[in-house]
């Protein structure tokens, strides 16, 4: 157990394990994200509404996904950091929140280019849309904050206390389509009902999720090793 | 008490959001048309972006005098409580800034049509939701201690955005008469929590500045 425990506590430990990990990470998720592509552009049927246009569900889901994930990610190394002082905690904060910025306005920006086709439009001011966008701009104001201070541990402090403040937004962006009534289709797979899509479609967005998530964690631990590698000079 | 008189004796402090929030409850209709049937219509929108303009105002210096002339710091080495101290600052806010600026809100929105019964309802909710935004500001304006007003607002101005939507229900309630007691009481909850929350947060913070 303290072997597992030990790369939480230890930068070094964790460099060492980072190491480790990234390449088999990168490589697995390159090729589940390629696999998973490659399915649905070239396999899966035409949708009978949409035509071809639904494709860009295998970039736009995952980000969609994992805007919202990392923020909870980055929420739960906050609270390790500011309850325990894991040391790890900031670096895996901020290094989450240049990959959520990234993931979140991909997915904005998929969506928008989802839109023009589907709904005419490539902008409204919808429930969903309007709370991802704000989800952005959070991401922004946290990388903003840590960046403003020039005392780190005190920078590393106030970030992660707002973004346990920040939590508060994530369930909204969540359930902002049950709530409202708006453009934005509900969530068509869920963990805890049967899926409204066909599995022909459904498994390779399963794939590419799973292979983009991969990706993703090995973007996370290559910024988390830079950042790390410059403030503490390993 | 101490806070409330310092307060006080800074009219700029005070009186400058209300009259702030009374300007652009005046230039509202001058902008649109004094007949116009959006008077109605767009006075939501309106009394909304102005209660999160005056609420920044209000809280956008709340902490920087205590911080710069070495008050925080003689309180700290005097064992006193932040939090209470802080808790005294919000007091002080509300009674002198949201309270007024809900009865200005409140005058308002009767004379644009917009609210034509359930006066205290009104009154409540709109004096409740500032509490919640000025609440939030506070802490906004904790994290940017000599940092400069910008940080404070982009930090904090997405937590804003419940209070907005539970604001945009209760008008909406309010312009079909369907206010329960229940959600004020909601209200009044959400607004004692952020109220107790944000200043224990804001505390924190302020500490954090003097280490």
């Amino acid at each position: 157990m303290k072997n597992l425990l030990l790369p939480l506590i230890s930068i070094k430990e964790y460099i060492s394990l980072n190491h480790k990990i990234y390449p088999y990470a990168m490589i697995l998720g390159i090729a589940l994200v390629l696999v998973g592509w490659g399915m649905g552009l070239f396999f899966a049927p035409i949708d009978a509404v949409q035509g071809h246009s639904y494709r860009i569900i295998y970039l736009h889901v995952p980000m969609a996904i994992y805007s919202q994930l990392i923020y909870w990610f980055m929420a739960i190394w906050s609270f390790c950091f500011l309850v325990w002082k894991i040391k790890i905690g900031p670096y895996m904060t901020i290094s989450a929140a240049y990959v959520g910025c990234m993931v979140t306005f991909l997915a904005l920006f998929s969506g928008s280019v989802w839109g023009i086709p589907t709904w005419g439009t490539w902008w409204q001011w919808d429930a969903r849309i309007t709370s991802t966008f704000i989800l952005l701009i959070m991401y922004i104001a946290l990388l903003t904050i840590n960046s403003s201070f020039q005392n780190i541990n005190k920078a590393d402090q106030i970030t992660a206390w707002v973004v346990l403040v920040g939590v508060i937004n994530i369930p909204i962006i969540k359930k902002s389509v049950d709530w409202w009534s708006t453009l934005h289709q509900p969530a068509s797979i869920s963990l805890s009902s049967e899926s409204s899509i066909d599995s022909s479609m459904l498994i390779p967005l399963s794939i590419s999720i799973v292979g983009v998530g991969l990706f993703l964690f090995a973007l996370g631990l290559k910024v988390s090793r830079l950042m790390i590698l410059k403030r503490e000079e390993i | 008490m101490n806070e409330f008189k310092k307060l006080f004796q800074k009219t700029r402090n005070w009186l400058g959001p209300i009259l702030i929030f009374t300007m652009v409850m005046i230039a509202f209709p001058l902008s649109l048309n004094i007949y116009s049937s959006e008077l109605v219509s767009s006075f939501e929108s309106i009394l909304v972006i102005s209660l999160l303009m005056t609420a920044f105002i209000s809280t956008e210096g709340i902490f920087n005098e205590d911080y710069s002339d070495g008050t925080f710091e003689m309180y700290i080495s005097e064992d006193g409580s932040m939090f209470q101290l802080v808790l005294e600052k919000f007091c002080a806010n509300f009674l002198m800034v949201s309270l007024p600026i809900a009865l200005v809100g409140l005058s308002f929105a009767v004379a644009n049509g917009a609210i034509l019964e359930n006066y205290l309802s009104a009154l409540i909710g709109i004096f409740f939701v500032n509490t919640i935004l000025t609440s939030i500001f506070a802490f906004g304006s904790s994290i940017s201690l000599n940092k400069g007003a910008i940080l404070g607002i982009i930090s904090v101005l997405p937590f804003s955005m419940p209070a907005v939507i539970l604001f945009g229900r209760f008008l909406d309630n309010l312009s079909l008469d369907h206010i329960s007691l229940s959600f004020l009481q909601l209200l009044a909850g959400l607004s004692i929590i952020s109220f107790l929350i944000f200043a224990w947060l804001s505390s924190k913070i302020i500490k954090l500045h003097l280490e």
